[in-house]
């Protein structure tokens, strides 16, 4: 798991790196604003970033409210980590686009605790995602056959996407999760089954009939 | 306990900062000692060309990581200069840059001499 530390202090760089890479964090160092961003735009940046305020170039604020304009989901889960302590900044934070805020000096073990919380929500934001994914292609399938489907008035055949005719069972099957299990309608059991078997029995009878007599004469 | 009164950092709340980890405050102790004074150097120049931004920008800065060694004064005028900045009001920031200039070298002295780390313990 990567995080991303933006502060223009050496020290307080210092400070996370060791600290995080105890967690057992993957860290990745920036030192204002405007190199944060330009690792944060990447589709394969670090998911957390902690961020100073005050920096040369670019603020950490331009920073939150240029990461909200990324596309992608989940966009990276952002904590101010700054000396500036007020409420209007806390609040002017979290409007901008932060989802935590922490006031320097920190205690590390709330910045633990903080981390493990955006873990979570990254998380489930994760799962939601790929969840709306599985729903969008479910759907996707079912609109397929809600299209109109030509089928042959005599044989029941449908004619498929890349234009040949094949079962219905079996584009049914292809078109959606659905799957056929086959049996008889008691209309088709009347009309088809019953003859045939009538037919089979009368064979066999015959058949016996004949056997016997065979014998009878031998 | 009254000697630690004297003291311009606050060494238990230093320790508690690094969680016990006594290598990295020293590391830290070394980048503050070696970049502290020029910050402090670079504020007065900002002063100078009357660049507020960069005053409260700077002093922020500070208020910041002498807040992590529990420095009480320094952090206090630290963030007075840096209300002073972003108000706009630097006729008396001369004064203040003054204040955190003799405060950050308290504890730049402090931390100069080997024995602090003495003192943890103690």
């Amino acid at each position: 798991m990567r995080v991303l530390v933006v502060d223009d202090d050496a020290m307080i760089r210092r400070l996370l790196q060791t600290t995080l890479t105890r967690w057992d964090y993957e860290v990745v160092i920036a030192t204002d604003g405007e190199k944060a961003w330009e690792i944060l735009k990447q589709d394969d940046a670090p998911s957390l970033a902690l961020l100073d305020w005050t920096m040369p170039r670019m603020d950490g604020l331009e920073l939150c409210k240029r990461v909200r304009t990324l596309k992608r989901s989940p966009r990276p889960y952002l904590i101010f980590l700054t000396a500036k302590g007020l409420i209007e900044d806390v609040v002017t934070g979290i409007e901008a686009g932060a989802d935590d805020y922490m006031i320097k000096p920190f205690e590390r073990e709330e910045l633990r605790a903080r981390i493990h919380a955006g873990l979570r929500v990254i998380e489930l934001e994760r799962s939601l995602a790929d969840r709306v994914a599985e729903l969008e292609e479910a759907l996707h399938k079912v609109k397929l056959l809600q299209g109109l489907i030509p089928i042959c008035a005599w044989c029941k055949k449908v004619r498929g996407d890349r234009n040949y005719w094949q079962q219905v069972e079996q584009y049914v099957s292809e078109h959606s999760e659905a799957r056929f299990t086959h049996s008889i309608c008691p209309d088709c059991r009347a009309k088809y089954a019953d003859p045939e078997i009538q037919r089979a029995r009368e064979e066999h009878e015959a058949r016996e009939a004949r056997e016997r007599d065979r014998g009878a004469s031998g | 306990m009254a000697g630690d009164d004297a003291l311009p950092v606050d060494l238990a709340a230093t320790l508690r900062w690094v969680a016990g980890d006594e290598k990295l405050l020293c590391e830290l102790v070394a980048l503050f000692v070696e970049d502290a004074p020029q910050q402090v150097r670079d504020l007065r120049a900002a002063l100078e060309r009357r660049d507020a931004d960069e005053v409260e920008r700077l002093s922020h800065g500070l208020k910041g990581v002498v807040a992590n060694f529990g420095a009480v004064p320094a952090r206090a005028v630290a963030g007075d200069l840096e209300e002073v900045a972003r108000d706009r009001r630097l006729e008396g920031a001369g004064a203040l840059v003054a204040r955190l200039d003799v405060e950050i070298a308290r504890i730049v002295a402090f931390f100069s001499d080997p024995d602090w780390r003495g003192r943890i313990k103690g």
